[in-house]
């Protein structure tokens, strides 16, 4: 089920919110979290109910490994059994991620194991490291499997969502569901606004990456980097607009990354909670391995966990290719941070930018060889500013509806205030009721336009 | 402003928005779908294939006892001029079989057709897939609120200040005026061998090629209008080809034409007879697609073989 489809907000979400209140006024906290168990297998089931049977071994294997760690105070032996429960989850995840690419079978991706997978890692390392007491079942199966955040994230950590399973619901439910409400608001219209307008202009290029000029490649380049920011932003604000209104506070995800003025700035406004996963539970221990840490001996587990990041989107070399530029890109910065030398701010934000530009070209091409075609075509060429090959691809009528989207949504990403400041500065006023209501209107006049998509990060 | 009032003010005002916006698309019915009046006739503002695949539900089969499937080749086929019958033109720019299709079925499932007319023609096999995503089933429902329908309004106001022109007529016959006005100095009049040549080099490069997907689905529309006891009618479009062409447009013609029995009827604009009419310097704008005399020509054929099957 999609947050950005008719039955989720007209029907799921009231159900699951009255559900839950009615339990939480009748003092029964069990009731609740079951409720929002029920409630959450039944949303991740909605599409293929056999995608439970994936999730729900997951989230027992995990459960009983996590005992088996917290019980045994030897500390090899609880290394054993992190061990024992992590070779197993990275199999898991890598025999659905890579299967099809290296023995050439068709299976389909099950929504979310990348997500749900990582989520679990985490908590082990954390009963590991005593971080946070192991979950009781109910408590575990709902962690992992809470609507909200399963399909796409953002990762959350356990010590931050199980305690609020008995307070959640407590506050004033009205605000919280306002709240929500209006974060869930700028999070839809960003996706079936923004992103899907965005996308129509990527995929013109994306989908016959020949013949286009310097402008064009340059075009749906940067189409794709703001139709991947609003998809992948717009469906974490739904996601922590949701969790809001039924009283959970869930990570922020972005904050305003095209403002960033280099790569490691980049990576601390971009998937933030992808970003922390990979420096405490990637970086962290590749460095720690090491006798002394150096600054050659922290590139090299910076561009390694960038490396397994790249690898963790997807079976292609381009993401490979991609975590690898961001980990290489990275250690420079490092360096030059250390040199102290410093560059103007708008040849730093437009480095910045330009960098991670490029570098969404792999992410989002087919494969390698694409990609490269596309980069080579962003050098100026003799073909520079032609626009025939999108305008074959995206007929008027379309580039009608899109334009106004374009424009606003370029504006807003790299001058708008974010969703986490307008969430912060949120009032009730006639004005905010007004401007939310307005926004959800032309959000379904666009979701029943049959240009409604899926989110880009289900497919990781 | 309390939180719980602002939560109840902001939920009713979009709750009873979209109620008041769906309830206005409801009364206004653009597309006739839900409360047709069944002398009410609606021309095509914009977005034909959305416009015309909602047609399908109820304006077609309410109004009319006979449907014209083609491309862009019989858009301007004036099929109000046929006589005996009152024949819809859903052809569709750039269309195939398998978008006739989406419209036929439609239209067959919700009434009945007297006369059914194909035209027989390469293009309804170029590609097995709809080439737009907007002809599906969800349309049915935005056209309760959806961009295209903003569009489809927007284009009605500004037709109604002089600034737009109707795609199509309430016959679905396209108003290629503005078209001709653009092309008559800047489209070489070959325009058909364009198109032809990719099919002489798909069939040069593997002579057994054949959409076979596209063929089937062509033999299944004609086979759903006979079996929906629809009079079948199949039109060769004119077309000026060079001499080299004429063996493999004939191929295709003669493997399209294999899905038509007997008992239909089958209008040749290709023979011999028809030799002066293509030669005509009035006939053709671009060597494929016909001037309004041109199409005018082809209805009175169409109309003379309709009398005399009917004095049969």
């Amino acid at each position: 089920m999609l947050f950005n489809s008719f039955q989720f907000i007209f029907w799921f979400w009231p159900v699951v919110c009255i559900g839950f209140y009615l339990l939480c006024s009748a003092n029964n906290r069990q009731g609740a979290k079951v409720w929002l168990l029920m409630l959450s297998l039944v949303f991740y089931g909605w599409t293929r109910l056999s995608n439970l049977l994936v999730l729900i071994p997951s989230i027992l294997f995990n459960y009983f490994l996590s005992r088996k760690i917290v019980v045994h105070k030897d500390a090899k032996q609880r290394k054993l059994y992190l061990w024992l429960a992590l070779a197993p989850n990275i199999l898991y995840l890598c025999t659905f991620k890579y299967a099809n690419a290296v023995f050439g079978t068709h299976w389909e991706f099950p929504l979310g194991l990348s997500f749900f997978t990582v989520t679990q890692v985490m908590y082990l390392v954390d009963c590991f490291e005593g971080l946070t007491p192991p979950n009781s079942l109910l408590d575990h199966s709902l962690f992992v499997s809470f609507f909200p955040y399963i399909a796409a994230g953002p990762l959350t950590r356990s010590r931050i969502i199980v305690r609020q399973f008995d307070s959640a619901g407590n506050r004033d439910r009205a605000a919280d569901i306002a709240r929500g409400l209006f974060v869930f608001a700028i999070g839809l219209v960003k996706k079936v606004i923004f992103a899907d307008s965005f996308r129509r202009l990527a995929d013109a290029g994306f989908l016959q990456p020949t013949n286009l000029s310097t402008l064009e490649a340059w075009i749906i380049s940067v189409a794709f980097t703001l139709e991947i920011y609003f998809d992948f932003s717009g469906y974490s604000d739904m996601a922590i607009g949701i969790a809001l209104s039924l009283g959970f506070e869930i990570p922020e995800n972005f904050n305003s990354p095209f403002r960033a003025q280099s790569v490691i700035e980049f990576w601390q406004r971009w998937h933030m909670t992808l970003s922390n996963f990979i420096t405490t539970y990637l970086y962290t221990p590749i460095v720690r391995s090491f006798k002394k840490v150096t600054l050659a001996t922290a590139s090299v587990a910076t561009i390694t966990a960038m490396l397994i990041a790249g690898i963790w989107h997807g079976a292609g070399w381009n993401f490979a290719i991609w975590g690898l530029l961001h980990g290489v890109a990275l250690s420079v910065n490092h360096y030059w941070k250390k040199s102290k030398r410093r560059m103007p701010s708008l040849l730093a934000w437009a480095a910045t930018f330009v960098f991670v530009n490029i570098t969404l070209v792999f992410f989002r091409a087919p494969d390698v060889v694409s990609a490269v075609s596309i980069v080579k075509e962003m050098i100026p060429n003799p073909n520079l500013l032609s626009i025939t090959a999108i305008r074959a691809k995206v007929r008027g009528v379309e580039l009608e509806v899109m334009l106004l989207p374009l424009l606003i949504g370029t504006i807003l990403a790299f001058w708008g205030k974010n969703s986490g400041e307008l969430r912060r500065t949120f009032a009730p006023t006639t004005r905010s009721s007004l401007a939310v209501a307005s926004l959800i209107l032309v959000a379904l006049l666009f979701m029943n336009s049959n240009i409604a998509q899926e989110f880009v990060y289900f497919a990781f | 402003m309390k939180m719980k009032r602002w939560l109840i003010i902001t939920i009713a005002l979009t709750l009873g928005c979209t109620a008041a916006f769906v309830g206005l698309n409801y009364w206004l019915d653009p597309y006739c779908i839900f409360r047709c009046r069944p002398d009410r006739l609606i021309p095509v503002a914009t977005n034909e294939r959305t416009t015309k695949y909602l047609f399908g539900f109820r304006y077609i089969p309410q109004n009319f006892d006979g449907i014209l499937i083609g491309t862009s080749v019989s858009g301007n086929w004036n099929t109000a001029r046929i006589q005996g019958y009152k024949v819809y033109n859903a052809s569709l720019s750039g269309g195939n079989a398998a978008e006739g299709a989406l419209i036929l079925n439609n239209v067959l499932n919700h009434g009945k057709m007297r006369l059914a007319i194909f035209i027989v023609h390469p293009a309804m096999g170029d590609g097995h897939e709809p080439k737009s995503g907007s002809m599906n089933p969800q349309e049915y429902w935005g056209s309760l609120g959806s961009i295209p329908l903003l569009q489809d309004y927007a284009s009605r106001i500004l037709r109604s200040v002089g600034r737009h022109r109707d795609e199509c007529d309430s016959y679905g016959v396209y108003d290629i005026s503005p078209l001709l006005a653009a092309h008559a100095v800047v489209v070489p009049p070959q325009k058909e061998v364009g198109i032809f040549a990719g099919q002489v080099n798909k069939v040069a490069a593997a002579p057994d090629y054949v959409d076979d997907v596209a063929f089937a689905q062509y033999e299944r529309l004609i086979a759903d209008a006979r079996r929906h006891g629809a009079t079948v009618m199949g039109v060769i479009p004119p077309a000026r080809l060079r001499p080299g062409e004429q063996t493999v447009r004939q191929a295709y013609t003669q493997r399209l034409l294999a899905d038509f029995m007997p008992e239909d009827i089958v209008l040749d604009m290709n023979s011999p007879e028809f030799d002066s009419f293509r030669e005509s310097p009035d006939t053709f704008w671009d060597g494929l697609h016909l001037t309004d005399s041109g199409a005018d020509k082809v209805i009175d054929s169409i109309n003379r073989r309709l009398a005399e099957e009917s004095l049969r």
